[in-house]
This record gives structure tokens, sequence and C-alpha cells, in this order.
């Protein structure tokens, strides 16, 4: 599953960890999402949207 | 609605105390009654294994606390604070072991039945699911 999570976090100038703080997870998996090693779970997934204000079509989109 | 279970911080501490109390407790217990049987080398090794166990999890507590950015998935889960991918590498590299210790279990029974000795077999079990669990939990770690 890809992912607009790099982008938007770029767009906001965070780092992994302060946006892993927000999200309450660790560094580690927020690079393990961006690089899209790891799939969140559906409650980490609208974390990650409400945090950007954004839906979870919008920032994940699946691999056809 | 949560992304990670968010136990309170008095339950999750007395969690880990306690995991750490019934570790030594079977460690010291194990190494009572091997010293017991008559093999102190193998109770004083029985005793360092679980010291160390309890100072890598004390370390990875404190490092998870102290220096929670830099602290891996191994510290986090010593700590008793996975997040969720922390918990679905752990289950990962959990289920590999499973089928490994199958699949080692039915070559030791076999290879008794080849003329391999039962004790060296049954005292090399635990080394080599060590090494499943530690290369498993590598791997799992570095693909997820």
């Amino acid at each position: 599953m890809r992912n607009e999570i790099r982008q938007l976090r770029e767009e906001r100038s965070l780092s992994q960890g302060a946006l892993g703080t927000e999200l309450g997870v660790s560094r580690q998996t927020v690079n393990s999402l961006e690089t899209g090693r790891y799939d969140p779970s559906l409650p980490l997934a609208f974390t990650v949207a409400r945090f950007f204000g954004l839906s979870i079509e919008e920032i994940f989109h699946v691999d056809d | 609605m949560s992304t990670i279970d968010h136990p309170t911080t008095h339950k999750s501490t007395a969690a880990w105390y306690l995991g750490i109390v019934a570790g030594l407790a079977v460690a010291l217990g194990l190494a009572l009654a091997v010293a017991n049987a008559g093999h102190a080398d193998t109770a004083a090794g029985i005793v360092t294994g679980g010291m160390l166990v309890v100072v890598l999890a004390a370390t990875g507590r404190l490092r998870s606390s102290r220096a929670a950015d830099r602290a891996g998935t191994a510290a986090r889960l010593a700590a008793g604070r996975p997040d969720e991918r922390d918990l679905r590498v752990h289950q990962g590299s959990l289920a590999i072991l499973g089928v490994v210790s199958v699949i080692l279990s039915g070559l030791a029974s076999a290879a008794t039945f080849l003329g391999v000795d039962a004790t060296t077999i049954v005292r090399s079990m635990p080394f080599a699911l060590l090494l499943t669990a530690v290369v498993a939990f590598v791997v799992v770690n570095r693909r997820t």
C-alpha cells in the first residue's frame, strides 16, 4: 500500500520522531509507514488521517 | 479508538516488575533444583543467564524512557512499551519460532532413532531455539 505520509510530514516540517510522538508510535514505525514496509492498523490509519486533516483515502492508496 | 494500547502507567509498570520478579523466581528456582542435582556449573549458568535477561530488560526500559527516539524495537518490547509495529514484529518472529520449533523437534526425534545421544539433543535445543528467535526477530524487524 502506497501512502503520502512522507510528503505530508515534510510539508509540515516535522521530523519522523516528532510525527511519531504526535501519532503515539515510534520513529521507526513512521519510517516503516513511509517506506511502505508496514501497513498501519485501521485505528492508526484514522489517527494519521485525523492528524493531517484528510481522509484515509487521500493518504493511503492500494497498489494495483 | 486508539492506535496503541494505553494501559495506565501504574498498571504497565506493575506488570513489568511482576514479569521481572516472576522471571527471576523461575531462574533461581530452576538453578536451585539443578544445583541440588549436583550440577553447580549449570546452575551458575542459569543464574547468570537469568540476570543477563533482567539487566537487558532494565536497560531497554531505561533507554525507551530516556532516549525514546533512539530506542529500538527490542528495547521497547523489553521495556513493556511497544507500539503496534513492535507487536507485529514480535508476533511475526514468534510465529516463525513456532514453526521452526515443530520442525526441530521432529528432526531431533528422528535423530534419536539414528543413534544420536538424546541428552545432547535436549540440551542443545534451547540454544537452537534461542538462535532461531534472534534471527527471526532481526529478519522480521528489518522487513517490517
